[in-house]
């Protein structure tokens, strides 16, 4: 009888908390969102599985000794995941849209007001009881306004790893919403006049620029944001690498096989994060709603500035294009691209979206940078 | 407490100007240093229509060489299908 009593002990059955299945739920609402609704399935799949196994009693997958714990020390703690990602997409990334028309680096700057005007609302929140957001705090939430999901995961490590699970989960659910959040603010702030505006084809961009620039973007950022130099120097590895031609296996495989090795194991640390202590509070909410406000903000800058340059430049630019400022590539692009022909059903946006989209992941980067280099860490 | 939002509130503003303005200037720095760099490098693209005039003669040499060629090959099958039948 004794030993039925030991084996009933070590049943997941009987040590349940509520607290534990709740989470459970939670993980596997991403995983229906990820498998049914194609939400970025690529990270909500690891993750929503991720938060299931933490949650799990008895088997403590998530706490000293069990292997979400490890992933998450080695991967994210240090903050390795997010800068081999990063240079996954710099491989992946093509600047010759960008290189062609440069002023485009302007809608990337634009639509990065959405990152600071919601590190002023995630201070503001704290006049609300239950809320209290440190400036740490406050930064690591507002980074989910770069639509950046490395960006936001390296930047929430380094500030705020306390909130991290609930900043990546906002961060990758908003960037699959791109193409519901976005269209009605693009159609809200432009008039059908603009939305028809066809631009100007891009002039072809040489291999030798393609190769200067990402080596010119790290001096930059050598000389003026060191800060920046971990998320922005892997970028930059990744797209000499593209770029150069001679290195074409270590190309594809930072966009191939690393990047996908790397993004299991980063969803399955993210997902350790979810575990009901840490995510069923009220500053989770606060987070998500707070990732929606500063996703907006973005897109509703990005599209205001693109007007402004279509204003001085005798009506050139179209101003959608100024959406895909914030970065989501190329998600941000499809929607511009999308809206575009909804107007005018033989305008192709797509490439000249292109170049506020990757003008959108150095914004963020930098932004990411200044953010670090500003605000203390807790310690 | 009011007092210490206060004073973090403020902190907040200031890294809004401060951060959307170095955004803005880095950003804007590298589209100055594009520019220049295309000046100095990307001369590429109108010089490589400039260098196709030239190397015309060359493709007609070459046309020249293909359509002997593309006779012989043809000869070759042929003469190969009239063997075959």
């Amino acid at each position: 009888m004794e030993g039925l009593n030991i084996l009933w002990e070590s049943t997941g059955l009987a040590n349940f908390q509520w607290a534990q299945i709740v989470m459970m739920l939670v993980g596997l609402g991403l995983l229906y969102l990820a498998i049914s609704k194609k939400f970025e399935p690529l990270l909500l799949l690891p993750i929503g599985f991720g938060a299931v196994l933490t949650n799990i009693p008895v088997a403590g997958l998530a706490e000293p000794g069990g292997l979400l714990y490890y992933t998450y020390q080695i991967g994210i703690g240090s903050g390795i995941f997010p800068l081999l990602i990063f240079m996954g997409v710099g491989a992946m990334t093509d600047f010759g849209a960008l290189i062609a028309n440069p002023k485009m680096l302007l809608l990337g700057a634009a639509a990065q007001t959405g990152i600071f005007a919601t590190l002023f609302g995630a201070i503001l929140l704290n006049f609300i009881p239950g809320f209290d957001f440190t400036l740490a705090d406050a930064s690591a939430i507002a980074i989910i306004g770069g639509a950046d999901g490395p960006t936001a995961i390296f930047l929430a490590s380094k500030l705020a790893p306390d909130l991290l699970g609930a900043i990546a989960v906002a961060a990758y659910s908003y960037m699959a919403l791109v193409p519901i959040i976005q269209p009605p603010i693009m159609k809200a702030l432009t008039n059908e006049k603009e939305r028809k505006i066809v631009m100007e084809q891009l002039r072809p961009v040489s291999a030798k620029e393609k190769m200067i620039f990402p080596l010119m973007v790290l001096m930059g950022t050598i000389l003026f944001l060191p800060a920046a130099t971990p998320l922005v120097g892997m970028f930059c590895l990744g797209n000499l690498m593209r770029e150069c031609g001679v290195v074409d296996r270590l190309s594809k495989t930072a966009q191939n096989e690393l990047i996908n090795i790397v993004t299991i194991f980063l969803g399955l640390s993210v997902g350790s994060k979810l575990s009901a202590e840490e995510f069923l509070t009220v500053e989770t909410l606060g987070i998500l709603a707070l990732g929606a406000v500063a996703f907006a903000i973005g897109t509703a800058c990005g599209v205001l500035m693109a007007k402004l340059m279509s204003k001085l430049s005798g009506g050139k630019i179209n101003p959608l294009i100024g959406a895909a400022g914030v970065s989501a590539v190329p998600m941000a692009a499809r929607v511009v691209n999308k809206v575009g022909l909804e107007a005018n059903p033989h305008n192709f946006l797509l490439m000249h979206a292109m170049g506020p989209n990757v003008a959108g992941v150095l914004g963020s980067a930098v932004a990411a940078g200044i953010l670090l280099a500003l605000v203390a860490p807790p310690l | 407490m009011e007092n210490n939002i206060g004073s973090i509130l403020l902190e907040a503003a200031n890294l809004l100007l401060v951060g959307m303005v170095s955004v803005f200037l880095f950003l804007g720095l590298l589209i100055v240093c594009i520019n220049l760099m295309s000046k100095l490098v990307g001369g590429d693209a109108p010089a490589s229509t400039s260098v196709k005039t030239p190397s015309r003669t060359r493709n007609v040499q070459k046309n020249v060489k293909d359509d002997k060629v593309v006779a012989a090959i043809s000869a070759a099958v042929h003469q190969y299908r009239q063997d075959h039948k």
